[in-house]
């Protein structure tokens, strides 16, 4: 029912919000302003960690399904996390999108740019969505995880594919020079630690809130299941005795 | 029958319903013309806007069209059992998907052949470079095909498939979007060497797609 | 701080955004754990 025992999911919620607390803390007023970006640097402090989890949340996605899918890990333990981490993915990519957007406005003039990291983060947060509107179509559980996992591993071998073709397609018109990326290589200090102190937070965050959701779906999935039973019960309990043989057998 | 037999009796049998049915011709085909001529009343006709976009415009409408063929291709199937039929048949899943997905290619060709003269006439587009346009235009037309096969049978069971298939379909196609425009647009500017390497990106779409099709579908028909 | 606007807008909308979906879990929990039909 749950993916980390309950003292250890306490620890990592705790851990988490102290972390991101900290975060703010050096994001907002610790880190020196940019020298080029002025103080809409401090949006990469998230902006980069969202990313970062967007990324990661799909992997996890990912392996879940392909574990799924593989006759000798076969467990629906792996459908949830992969269903569980496809939801926090989701909204991961869409604070990356609209934080990415934020910070743009001022450091380039405008609000989005045709650039190869956005554009995949655009189809990747469409896959998503896509792989989210396929899991609320109703079905058996198990036909249910190999429709979804088929779905999930088929769109994650599309995103090196479109990440490489919008790439060569924007460098190849040079527009790229403009656009450089965001991170100067040469951060470091301060703003390097509270970057990296940004992706360790979010992480915990990821941790933490995959393994409440995973949680809700054991739920929800449990809950299900019973009320199926109750039904049944009932439908059986109205045709009379209920019968200890399965329903259908002539006496 | 091995593999290849098999997919040419169910390509057969798609082609001939479409022979006798003519929803591609008859109601696809046209589809694709409107929003070719759509494309004109948005944007505009007179200042060459139209010319420059064409390979875009074009492609844009071919993968409009896909969405139509794909669901046409499972539509058949929903009815009079014929999924069933199609399970209980003994056929092997990769033979159903090649030969689908080689029915919705060969549609889509001739929708694309019928489409290309449209953008040639309509926006005065001069094809040129048959060399790197033809492989281009056959590796992305296989790409749609297959991965659109796999998705079709994917929600082939679902009653909302209709809306759904294309927020599934769309995103993934993007890159034979990306591809197969550059390569037209280089083979227009008589330039078909910048085309290649579009080709060369297309073609591990297609051979990926068709290969993921081949593995799943079989067991997506299963559960649908 | 120069693009204030930005940059506090973008923090409030994350902690928002993610503190508004950590508590929707909690309550859905909750709930779910509450309306659970009795076992079998």
């Amino acid at each position: 029912m749950r993916l980390l025992k309950p003292p250890v999911a306490r620890v990592v919620g705790w851990a988490s919000l102290a972390a991101l607390v900290v975060l703010a803390l050096f994001g907002l007023w610790g880190a020196p302003p940019d020298a080029v970006q002025s103080d809409a640097q401090r949006l990469m402090y998230v902006h980069v960690p969202a990313a970062w989890i967007a990324y990661v949340a799909f992997g996890v996605t990912a392996i879940g399904s392909a574990l799924y899918l593989w006759p000798r890990t076969r467990s629906l333990v792996w459908d949830r996390v992969a269903g569980a981490s496809a939801e926090l993915g989701v909204i991961f990519t869409g604070l990356t999108l609209v934080l990415g957007s934020l910070w743009g406005r001022p450091v380039w003039g405008v609000w989005w740019a045709w650039d190869a990291r956005l554009v995949t983060t655009a189809v990747l947060f469409f896959l998503y969505v896509g792989y989210l509107a396929l899991r609320r179509i109703p079905a058996a559980p198990d036909t249910r995880a190999r429709r979804c996992a088929i779905a999930a591993l088929v769109a994650f071998v599309d995103v090196p594919i479109v990440h490489f073709s919008v790439n060569w397609w924007r460098t190849l018109h040079q527009q790229a020079t403009v656009f450089n990326p965001e991170l100067n290589a040469h951060i470091h200090g301060v703003m390097a630690f509270t970057l990296w102190w940004g992706v360790f937070a979010f992480t915990l965050l990821y941790v933490s809130l995959l393994d409440k959701r995973y949680r809700l779906e054991c739920l929800e999935e449990e809950r299900e299941e019973r009320e199926l039973e109750l039904a049944i019960r009932e439908r059986v309990g109205s045709a009379g005795d209920a019968p200890r043989e399965p329903v259908g057998v002539s006496k | 029958m091995n593999v290849f037999q098999e997919a040419a009796l169910v390509a057969g049998k798609d082609l001939r319903i479409e022979a006798r049915s003519r929803v591609t011709v008859q109601q696809i085909l046209p589809f694709g013309l409107i929003v070719l001529l759509l494309f004109a009343f948005a944007l505009d006709p007179d200042r060459g806007v139209l010319k420059r976009v064409a390979p875009g415009l074009f492609w844009v409408t071919v993968l409009l069209a896909a969405l139509l063929a794909v669901s046409r291709s499972f539509a058949i199937e929903a009815e009079h059992g014929a999924r069933d039929a199609l399970r209980l048949s003994g056929l092997d899943g990769t033979s159903i998907f090649l030969g689908k997905a080689g029915a919705i290619a060969a549609e889509l060709l001739a929708l694309e052949l019928v489409l290309g003269t449209g953008v040639v006439l309509l926006f005065s587009v001069h094809l040129a470079s048959a060399g790197v346009l033809v492989p281009a235009t056959l590796a992305a037309t296989v790409g749609v095909a297959a991965t659109g096969t796999l998705y079709g049978v994917l929600a082939a069971g679902i009653r909302v498939r209709e809306t759904l298939v294309p927020v599934l379909l769309l995103p993934v196609v993007a890159p034979v979007l990306l591809g197969a425009t550059r390569a037209w647009e280089a083979a227009i500017d008589h330039t078909p060497s910048d085309a290649w390497p579009w080709v060369g990106l297309l073609t591990v779409f297609a051979v990926l797609y068709t290969g993921i099709g081949m593995l799943a579908f079989g067991p997506l028909l299963e559960d649908s | 701080m120069r693009f204030a606007e930005y940059v506090i807008g973008g923090w409030v909308l994350t902690g928002a955004v993610l503190g508004g979906y950590w508590l929707r879990l909690r309550q859905r929990i909750r709930r779910a754990e509450r309306t659970l039909p009795p076992e079998a």
